[in-house]
């Protein structure tokens, strides 16, 4: 494993947070994805402007969900992600 | 023309011809299928080491492709005797040299990967072989050169990560490199038996391929 996550990688680690979660708040990303909170709001923003996670915001805190393109992500991660460690490849 | 020089290929009737093809279109479309998902990794990871690879199986399946269409040839119009023993010749020829580019690709592939400079030193061998004959034993030995190499580098990668999905390219290219020697040594000894043995653990080595596609697909 490489010391420097993949912008690609930290993405995808920031969509299963959230999906493990259904719903998951800021504080549980920011735990769960290991990043600075400057970094996570603005991976989070930018997964929101491609539409691969929706806000749900109340009164109380704002919570994350991925959306069914963020799904679509994650599936073809997964296959990626298996190629990768089939023939060696760093993500 | 030389290509009487080169090694006799199998004289088992016309049944083989077929059998080749059927065994060529399961292999084309395992090769196929993994060119597919390492093009839609290469497209949304945007990592360049998947462009070696899709090229290196890419090329492959080229290569299955020409062999394909020339025993399509030799099936369709009835050839016989001199001529089945010419279009096979063809078709062993430009397939090995498919193997041999493919296999480059991939060997470039895997060395990339452990940050080492690819040895294509041996590519000059080619350049002074004129006739066929040459062209297929020098093609030959190279592609076992290269594929003792990736066989080395995906062994390593299975034993660094000891994950299943690992050891389906080491399989797959142990049972190529394998095909290989045998191909050599069946056309050393004239042996037939040999020759399909050969041809048997290739296309076993592209049905691993197949497996580690539809594993990837279920992902």
């Amino acid at each position: 494993m490489s010391a420097r996550r993949s912008k690609l990688r930290i993405i995808a680690d920031i969509l299963r947070v959230v999906e493990s979660e259904g719903e998951a708040n800021i504080s549980k990303i920011l735990l769960e994805a290991n990043l600075s909170y400057a970094r996570l709001t603005k991976y989070l923003g930018e997964l929101e402007s491609k539409g691969f996670l929706e806000r749900i915001a109340d009164e109380r805190e704002v919570k994350f969900r991925v959306t069914r393109k963020g799904q679509e992500f994650l599936r073809e991660f997964r296959r990626i992600e298996q190629l990768a460690e089939a023939f060696g490849i760093e993500l | 023309m030389r290509w009487c020089y080169l090694p006799a290929p199998p004289s088992w009737g016309t049944y083989v011809l077929p059998l080749l093809l059927l065994l060529d279109v399961y292999s084309l479309s395992a090769l196929l299928l993994l060119c597919y998902f390492l093009y839609r990794a290469l497209a949304t990871s945007k990592v360049k080491l998947f462009a070696f690879f899709f090229s290196g199986f890419a090329v492959l399946a080229a290569g299955e492709v020409a062999r394909m269409v020339v025993l399509l040839v030799a099936i369709l119009s009835g050839a016989a005797g001199l001529r089945v023993l010419f279009l096979t010749h063809v078709a062993g020829v430009v397939a090995q040299i498919s193997e041999t580019v493919a296999f480059l690709f991939i060997a470039a592939g895997y060395t990339l990967e452990i940050g080492e400079r690819a040895r294509a030193a041996v590519l000059p061998l080619l350049q002074h072989r004129r006739d066929w004959a040459d062209v297929f034993w020098a093609t030959s030995l190279l592609n076992t050169v290269l594929l003792a190499y990736i066989v080395i580098n995906a062994v390593n990668v299975y034993i660094s990560s000891r994950k299943r999905v690992a050891a389906l390219p080491a399989i797959a290219f142990s049972l190529m490199l394998l095909s290989n020697v045998l191909l050599m040594l069946s056309l050393l000894w004239a042996d037939e038996l040999c020759f399909i043995a050969s041809k048997v653990l290739y296309f076993l080595g592209l049905i691993t391929l197949l497996v580690l596609a539809v594993e990837v697909s279920r992902a």
